[in-house]
């Protein structure tokens, strides 16, 4: 069937025998502006939600603190092995990899230009990865993550696999970066522009209940998710 | 409220099978002071013929119960599944006839559930009866969904005297009656009428009080052929019971 | 496939089955209420979008309006997607959604498919068609890998093998691991993850469905908590999206409406662990994810509600909502039903996608309650559907003949106020010869002969009364004149 066909199918079943011109649509919620606005109070109930759902978070007063406590993270996981993350300009003024690699932990920073399988072979045998966000929802404990940065589709390395295929995922926010609502995150990823070929919501570690209606957590995505706020 | 004028629908299985519960009814609607009539040539109200999808005799039923009673002030039956069935499907029925679809909407609108017009019209909750017992009140699907009513019954039962009013704990299940359903499906009734009289019998309530004639004979058969340690009666049963035992 | 009525007996006699798909029902019945409780005291406070009623109203608007000008926008869906690096492809039938991945496989010499849970693909038994041609095939989501593993359908919308006891699936799994497996979950999930990891590395392809599609950017939206999702649409070096024409939504912002209702509807969460959302292949220069987006929109009968008095039903957001509160569902689970959708949406829209063919008798398994419509996030009346399906059926000559004969015989006469009394009379006189005493002298009947016997077979029946109301009105009225 080409497209011509499908859509003549559609307009006949619609009692149109052509198009109906450009619809007028203005999305619309009962209400918009729901949640609280400050920072403080954003983060609260954020780590609030992720405890829900066996995630870890930490606040940290400055981004000096980070690569001590991603170190720390890990050896209380006993993870050994290399560490993945984002090539990004959120994560390259930490410190991480010269941290981690004293630490006994070499790092892959995923680099832009560079795609395919051993980019994702690499990622795949690391014992943990490490991202940032673009945006932390409180009411959910959610963390939104672009493939690229929205609405920069040439900015540098991020990709999907460092947040989802390591066991472990370690995440760095500002919180700056927090929202009440999903909602908030629509609208404000309409107005970015393009988008990158894959925005993901992620809330806590992975799990399942098919087993008898029991909780299995880390299935197949990473068992432990940890939050550093900064 | 004195000397409301009521048109009474027995419906086809109080009819039939529970004549006691239209006695009850005139008694009940009488000592409120209600004037009660019984249009003689009323038969069912179509429900069956809808339900196993003959839609035209399905209309040709609401029209013969449209011209019975839109004459009159008010219309009361002691079925939660058909007053649902009049209200909710009579004026959808004629939508494409504008003349029938006010003669609907209009009789529609004065068509009660027992306990709905007890409760809504005449604000009657305690008919001063006295009914020693644990009973538990089984909400008809369509009374709760199209109709609307859950809080009414149980307004009138809990001022009953000597009642204990037993909490429902699945008031949303179905007992699996649904009219043709239980004959033409009938081995899935039977296992519903099971998983819901296995709540009942577990709340050790004595009695299972409904307004609707079909949950009654459902579960009330079932019960009884399980040999299960619970009987079934009308709400207006009960309260009218309930009134000649308390002596008044 | 045996009859219905043969399914349902079956089912019937599965105690294991029932228990399970009970357990399963109750349990996501009381979160989903939970969680929506939760929401209206949020709602309450300004601390959520909305309550459950708002976000209903508002997101059958976004259906209705979408349903309404549909042909916009696929059209616009479509041309954000090629915009985005994507192949669009239009199946008119399951036959056309086969072709057009086997062309895909072809032409990418690919042997090994993954595929993260997709109805859309069941209901075109795509699996099915591409093990015939000896590519392998892997289910990936939990639930559908050990259904799989079992060669059967799956028991429930949401949690597929509810049916399964941790024994038989450690059964399976020890079968494809060499060796025998404890049946704790961390060790058979661990086992899992393993081995399906290793398949999503190896596969050359990876199939999904969609949950929505926003058609301002081409958006394909999944919803998932295990993770597969988004391993099935980020590894492989090709991505095959199926996606029910139904899906579409206008705007992002539409969105927030959607996933609203879905989670909580479905299993009581406040959100799935992922929501995925994918414009495009890779773009050039992100360092993963696949090179390939082909996004296939599906009619395959979707085509025949659109603009009929069944439209309402396109809107469905495959929560499961309406299966965990049927009266009907909970006895008999998914299996009896036989269509890939089961329990209250599953009865409406299988007889209607397949033009009242096999599935036409499904609308006879309900007692109409009317549960499924008051669950239903998006305020479907199914009950009433239900109803109009059986008339339909009436209507094309498709439904069981001797009893709609039996029925319109005795509705037609019984209209006439004399025959009905009369009826009546000749009804008492009928059961008298089945009527027996109780010990405290009121009378039953046990047995009934004919047709009447499906109730008498597990249910006593009082007799019809020695004077029937009517009779009684008489004396009734001379009271109130005294």
């Amino acid at each position: 069937m080409n497209q011509q066909a499908f859509i003549n199918r559609v307009r006949s079943r619609l009692g149109r025998s052509g198009a109906d011109g450009i619809p007028q649509w203005t999305p619309s919620l009962p209400i918009p502006d729901a949640g609280p606005t400050d920072p403080e109070a954003l983060v609260e109930r954020y780590q609030a939600e992720l405890a829900k759902l066996s995630g870890e978070s930490y606040r940290v007063a400055s981004e000096a603190e980070v690569a001590p406590l991603v170190v720390r993270i890990l050896k209380e996981a006993g993870a050994s092995g290399p560490v993945a993350r984002w090539d990004d300009p959120v994560l390259n003024g930490l410190g991480l990899d010269e941290a981690l690699t004293a630490a006994g932990y070499p790092v892959t920073p995923l680099r832009h230009g560079e795609p395919g399988r051993p980019q994702v072979e690499l990622v795949e045998k690391a014992a943990a990865g490490i991202t940032g966000a673009d945006f932390a929802i409180a009411e959910t404990g959610t963390l939104v993550m672009g493939s690229s940065r929205p609405g920069d589709a040439a900015a540098p390395g991020r990709g999907r696999t460092v947040s989802l295929l390591p066991p472990i995922h370690i995440a760095v926010v500002q919180k700056e970066q927090f929202v009440y609502t999903a909602a908030q995150v629509f609208r404000q990823l309409r107005q970015m522009g393009v988008l990158p070929s894959q925005v993901i919501f992620a809330s806590g570690p992975s799990r399942s209940a098919d087993i008898e209606n029991d909780l299995s957590i880390g299935v197949h995505g990473p068992g432990q998710v940890h939050v550093i706020i900064i | 409220m004195q000397g409301l004028k009521v048109s009474l629908f027995i419906t086809c299985l109080a009819d039939h099978f529970y004549p006691e519960v239209g006695e009850a009814v005139v008694h009940l609607l009488r000592r409120c002071g209600c004037e009660v009539d019984f249009p003689p040539n009323q038969t069912c109200c179509g429900q069956p013929a809808w339900n196993t999808g003959l839609e035209d005799e399905a209309k040709a039923y609401a029209r013969a119960y449209i011209e019975t009673f839109e004459n009159s002030e008010y219309v009361v039956m002691p079925s939660g599944s058909c007053a649902g069935h009049v209200r909710y499907f009579y004026p959808q029925m004629f939508k494409d006839d504008r003349e029938m679809y006010r003669r609907a909407c209009a009789v529609a609108d004065k068509t009660y559930e027992f306990s709905q017009f007890m409760v809504n019209v005449l604000k009657v909750k305690d008919v001063g009866a006295r009914f020693p017992a644990s009973v538990v009140f089984h909400n008809n699907c369509h009374m709760q969904r199209e109709l609307g009513v859950k809080e009414e019954p149980l307004e009138l039962l809990r001022h009953v005297k000597d009642l204990v009013l037993v909490e429902n704990p699945r008031y949303d299940l179905c007992c699996g009656f649904g009219g043709a359903f239980s004959v033409k499906m009938p081995e899935i009734s039977t296992a519903m009428a099971d998983e819901r009289l296995g709540i009942y019998v577990g709340t050790q309530a004595d009695m299972i009080v409904s307004c609707d004639g079909g949950c009654l004979m459902h579960m009330g058969g079932r019960a009884e052929r399980q040999g299960l340690p619970v009987k079934t009666i009308h709400l207006a049963t009960l309260l009218w019971e309930g009134v000649k035992n308390s002596g008044l | 496939m045996p009859d219905l009525k043969t399914r349902i007996n079956t089912a019937l006699r599965d105690e294991r089955l029932r228990g399970a798909v009970r357990y399963t029902a109750d349990n996501l019945r009381t979160k989903r209420n939970a969680i929506l409780a939760d929401l209206n005291e949020q709602a309450a406070q300004g601390m959520a979008i909305g309550t459950f009623d708002d976000l209903r109203k508002q997101a059958r608007r976004i259906k209705e309006h979408t349903l309404k000008h549909l042909d916009y926008y696929l059209e616009q869906a479509a041309d954000q997607i090629r915009q985005s690096g994507g192949t669009v492809h239009w199946a008119a039938d399951s036959a056309d959604v086969v072709r057009i991945t086997e062309e895909i496989i072809e032409r990418r010499q690919a042997k090994k498919v993954i595929k993260s849970k997709s109805m859309a693909s069941e209901e075109v038994a795509l699996n099915h068609a591409l093990e015939a041609k000896g590519i392998e095939v892997v289910e990936s989501d939990l639930g559908e890998y050990i259904i799989q593993l079992a060669h059967e359908t799956p028991a429930h919308i949401v949690i597929p093998a509810i049916h399964k006891t941790r024994q038989q699936i450690a059964d399976m799994f020890g079968e494809v691991a060499g060796r025998q497996l404890t049946t704790d979950t961390p060790t058979l999930t661990r086992f899992a993850r393993e081995t399906l990891r290793q398949k999503f590395m190896a596969a050359d392809i990876g199939i999904s469905g969609a949950n929505f599609l926003v058609a301002e950017t081409g958006t394909i939206c999944l919803v998932t908590n295990e993770g597969n999702g988004r391993l099935t649409t980020s590894v492989p070096p090709v991505h095959i999206a199926i996606v029910g024409m139904d899906k579409l939504v206008p705007t992002l912002e539409d969105l927030a409406v959607l996933l609203g209702l879905l989670p909580r509807s479905a299993t009581g969460q406040k959100i799935t662990t992922y929501f995925n959302m994918i414009t495009g292949p890779r773009r050039p220069g992100e360092p993963d994810g696949p090179e390939e987006l082909h996004v296939i929109f599906l009619d395959n009968g979707r085509t025949n509600l659109l603009g009929s008095k069944y439209e309402e039903a396109l809107m469905c957001i495959r929560c499961g909502a309406c299966l965990n509160v049927c009266p009907v569902y909970r006895n008999i689970g998914g299996h009896a039903y036989g269509s890939i959708y089961p329990g209250p949406i599953g009865s409406v829209i299988s007889p209607l996608l397949t033009d009242f063919g096999e599935w036409t008798d499904l609308p006879q398994a309900t007692s109409l309650c009317g549960a499924c419509h008051e669950a239903c996030p998006m305020g479907i009346h199914l009950h009433e559907h239900l109803v109009r399906l059986r008339m339909d059926a009436v209507e094309k000559g498709k439904a069981d003949p001797g009893f709609t004969r039996l029925m319109k015989l005795w509705m037609t006469a019984w209209r006439n106020p004399t025959v009905y009394r009369m009826a009546a009379k000749i009804g008492r006189l009928g059961m008298r010869p089945f009527v027996k005493k109780r010990p405290d002298g009121t009378e039953v009947a046990e047995r009934l002969p004919g047709p009447f016997a499906a109730w008498t077979n597990t249910r006593n029946v009082p007799p019809i009364a020695k004077r029937t109301f009517h009779e009684r009105w008489a004396e009734l009225e001379k009271e109130a004149q005294r």
